[in-house]
C-alpha cells in the first residue's frame, strides 16, 4: 500500500464524518418533523422514542461526538461504531414515523461501516500473517472499504433492476420518461420544456437515459479494484446525479459528495496546493470565509424562500460541498501514530453486537415497507 | 492501490451487497431498489389555478379543502412518498393565511401516459379537490 500518503486516509475519514454528521442532522427532523410528535399514536419503542425529542437530541449528540473522534483518529474503530449505532436508531425512528426509510441517508453511513469492516479485516489478515499493522496501513484499508461500499450501493441499485426486470429495464420505452415527468419541478422553465420535453417526446431518449442509468450504476463494481476505472465510473455517476437533480429534484447528496471525494483520490494533494497558496497569499481565513459566505447565502435561501425541491436539494448539495471543502483545507497532521496495533477485539465485539442488534431489530420492530417503491 | 487494498475492497464490496440483499433495508445496509420495477404510466398531484396554469402544491399556503381524504381514491396512484408530502402539505397549510387573499385552487392529478409506447408521452389532468389557498410570498 504505497501509492498514497498515510495522512490522506485521515483526510477522507474527515469527509466521510462530515457527510454522516450532516445526515444525522437531517435525521433529527424527527422531533419537529411530520406528523407532530404528540400526534403519534401507538406505544412501540420507536414511536415512544419519536415523542421524546430530548432523547433523540442526545442520540444525535452522541453520534456527532463519535464522528468528531473518528475524524480525529480514524484508526480507533470504536468511534466509528459508536457513531453508527445512534444513527441507526435515528434512521429506524424516522422510518417508523414516516412509513419508510430514507435511502439517501444510507450511503454515507454505509461508507463508514465499510471503513470499519475493512480495518477489521486488515487487522485479522495481519494477525494471521503474524505481523503488526501500522496506522497508515489501517487508514488506507479503511479508505478501500469505504470506497468499496460507495461503489456497492450503486451496483446494488443496478442489480435490483436486473433481478426485478432483467436487461429489459434499460430498454423500456416509457418507464424513465414517465418517472421524470412525474417528478419534474413545476412550473417548468423554458429550459425544462426543451430538455425534459424532449425526453417526454422520444422513446429513444427514454431508452438512452435508462441504459445510461443502468451502465453507470453497474460501474460501481470497479470502485474496489481499479483507480483508473473508478475515476471514469465516478464521473459517469456524478453526471447521472446532476442530470437526475436537474430533471426531478431527486438527489442523494451524500452519495454525490462521496463520489466526488472518493472517486478521484487526488483531492488531498490538490487541497494541499490550495492551502499552500492560501497560506502564501492570505491566511486560512479565506477558506473559512468562503464556507461562511456559502452558508450565509444558502441557509436563508432554503429557510425563507418558496423554493422547489430542486432548489432545496441543490442548496443542500452546495452547503455540504462548501463544508467538505472547508474540511479539506484544514491541515492534516503528518505525525500519524506508527506503533504496531494488535487486532482490536473489543472493537470487533462491539461491531458484532451492534450489527446483531440491528439485524434482530428487523424481525422485532414493526417497520413499514419502503415508500419509494412501486 | 496494491493487492491487499484491492482484496479488502472486494471483500467489503461483496459483504455489503450480499448482506443487503439478504436482509434488505437495515441501516446502513440497503439495496437501493427505488424505481427498479418499470411502469407504463406515472402521476403526481399538483395545484391548478383559475388560469389553468400548473404549480407545485408548496407554492400555496392556507389551504382549505373539501375533503383531503379524497386524495386516496382519485384517478390512480402516484409515487407514495411524493403523495405523502402533498398530503402533509395540505394538512400543514390548513391554517388560515394572513398574507394575501385566498383564491380558488384545484388539486389536480397529472397523469403521464404513452398511448403508443414508442410515441410521445401524453399528459392528462383529473381534478381531485377544489380548495381555497393563498399564493405564498
Amino acid at each position: 500500500m504505497t501509492d498514497e500518503p498515510a495522512e490522506h486516509g485521515t483526510w477522507f475519514a474527515r469527509i466521510i464524518a462530515v457527510v454522516v454528521a450532516f445526515d444525522v442532522l437531517a435525521m433529527t427532523q424527527v422531533p419537529w418533523g411530520l406528523p407532530a410528535p404528540r400526534a403519534l399514536a401507538g406505544g412501540d419503542v420507536l414511536l415512544r422514542l419519536a415523542r421524546t425529542p430530548l432523547l433523540l437530541f442526545a442520540l444525535s449528540c452522541l453520534a456527532w461526538a463519535a464522528l468528531v473522534a473518528f475524524a480525529r483518529a480514524p484508526e480507533k474503530l470504536r468511534f466509528g461504531v459508536l457513531a453508527l449505532v445512534p444513527a441507526a436508531i435515528l434512521q429506524e425512528t424516522l422510518a417508523r414515523v414516516q412509513g419508510g426509510h430514507e435511502e439517501p441517508l444510507f450511503q454515507p453511513a454505509g461508507a463508514l461501516l465499510g471503513w470499519v469492516l475493512a480495518v477489521l479485516l486488515a487487522r485479522a489478515l495481519a494477525s494471521r500473517d503474524g505481523r503488526p499493522l501500522l496506522a497508515g496501513e489501517e487508514r488506507r484499508s479503511g479508505l478501500a472499504g469505504a470506497t468499496a461500499v460507495v461503489g456497492a450501493s450503486y451496483f446494488s441499485a443496478a442489480a435490483c433492476k436486473l433481478l426485478v426486470e432483467g436487461p429489459q429495464w434499460a430498454l423500456h420505452p416509457v418507464h424513465v420518461r414517465a418517472m421524470t415527468l412525474a417528478h419534474q419541478p413545476m412550473p417548468p422553465t423554458a429550459l425544462d420544456q426543451l430538455v425534459i420535453g424532449a425526453l417526454g417526446q422520444s422513446a429513444t431518449l427514454g431508452r438512452a437515459a435508462a441504459t445510461f442509468t443502468l451502465v453507470v450504476e453497474l460501474g460501481g463494481a470497479v470502485f474496489a479494484v481499479s483507480p483508473k476505472l473508478r475515476r471514469v465510473a465516478a464521473l459517469g455517476l456524478v453526471v447521472w446525479h446532476v442530470g437526475l437533480l436537474y430533471m426531478t429534484g431527486i438527489c442523494f447528496y451524500g452519495g454525490l459528495v462521496l463520489l466526488v471525494a472518493l472517486g478521484d483520490r487526488r483531492w488531498p494533494a490538490r487541497f494541499a496546493r490550495a492551502r499552500a497558496w492560501l497560506t502564501a497569499h492570505r491566511p486560512r481565513a479565506i477558506a473559512a470565509g468562503a464556507f461562511l459566505v456559502g452558508a450565509i447565502v444558502t441557509l436563508p435561501y432554503v429557510a425563507f424562500t418558496r423554493v422547489t425541491q430542486r432548489g432545496i436539494t441543490a442548496s443542500v448539495v452546495a452547503l455540504v460541498f462548501c463544508l467538505a471543502a472547508a474540511v479539506g483545507l484544514l491541515p492534516v497532521s503528518d505525525a500519524a501514530p506508527v506503533e504496531p496495533r494488535p487486532l482490536d477485539r473489543r472493537a470487533a465485539l462491539l461491531l458484532v453486537v451492534a450489527l446483531a442488534a440491528v439485524v434482530a431489530g428487523l424481525y422485532v420492530l414493526p417497520l413499514q415497507p419502503h415508500t419509494h417503491h412501486r | 492501490m496494491d493487492r491487499r487494498a484491492k482484496l479488502l475492497g472486494a471483500l467489503v464490496f461483496a459483504t455489503y451487497v450480499l448482506v443487503s440483499f439478504r436482509i434488505g433495508e437495515v441501516f446502513p445496509f440497503a439495496r437501493f431498489r427505488m424505481f427498479s420495477r418499470t411502469v407504463d404510466q406515472a402521476s403526481r398531484l399538483v395545484a391548478r389555478t383559475a388560469d389553468g396554469r400548473i404549480h407545485e402544491i408548496a407554492e400555496f399556503e392556507g389551504w382549505t379543502c373539501d375533503a383531503v381524504a379524497k386524495l386516496d381514491e382519485s384517478c390512480g396512484i402516484g409515487y407514495p412518498d411524493a403523495e405523502e408530502r402533498v398530503r402533509a402539505e395540505l394538512k400543514r397549510r390548513g391554517r388560515p393565511s394572513t398574507s394575501g387573499a385566498p383564491e380558488v385552487v384545484e388539486v389536480v392529478r397529472q397523469q403521464f401516459v404513452a398511448p403508443d409506447p414508442e410515441g410521445p408521452m401524453v399528459t392528462r389532468q383529473c381534478a381531485v379537490l377544489v380548495c381555497r389557498a393563498v399564493r405564498a410570498q
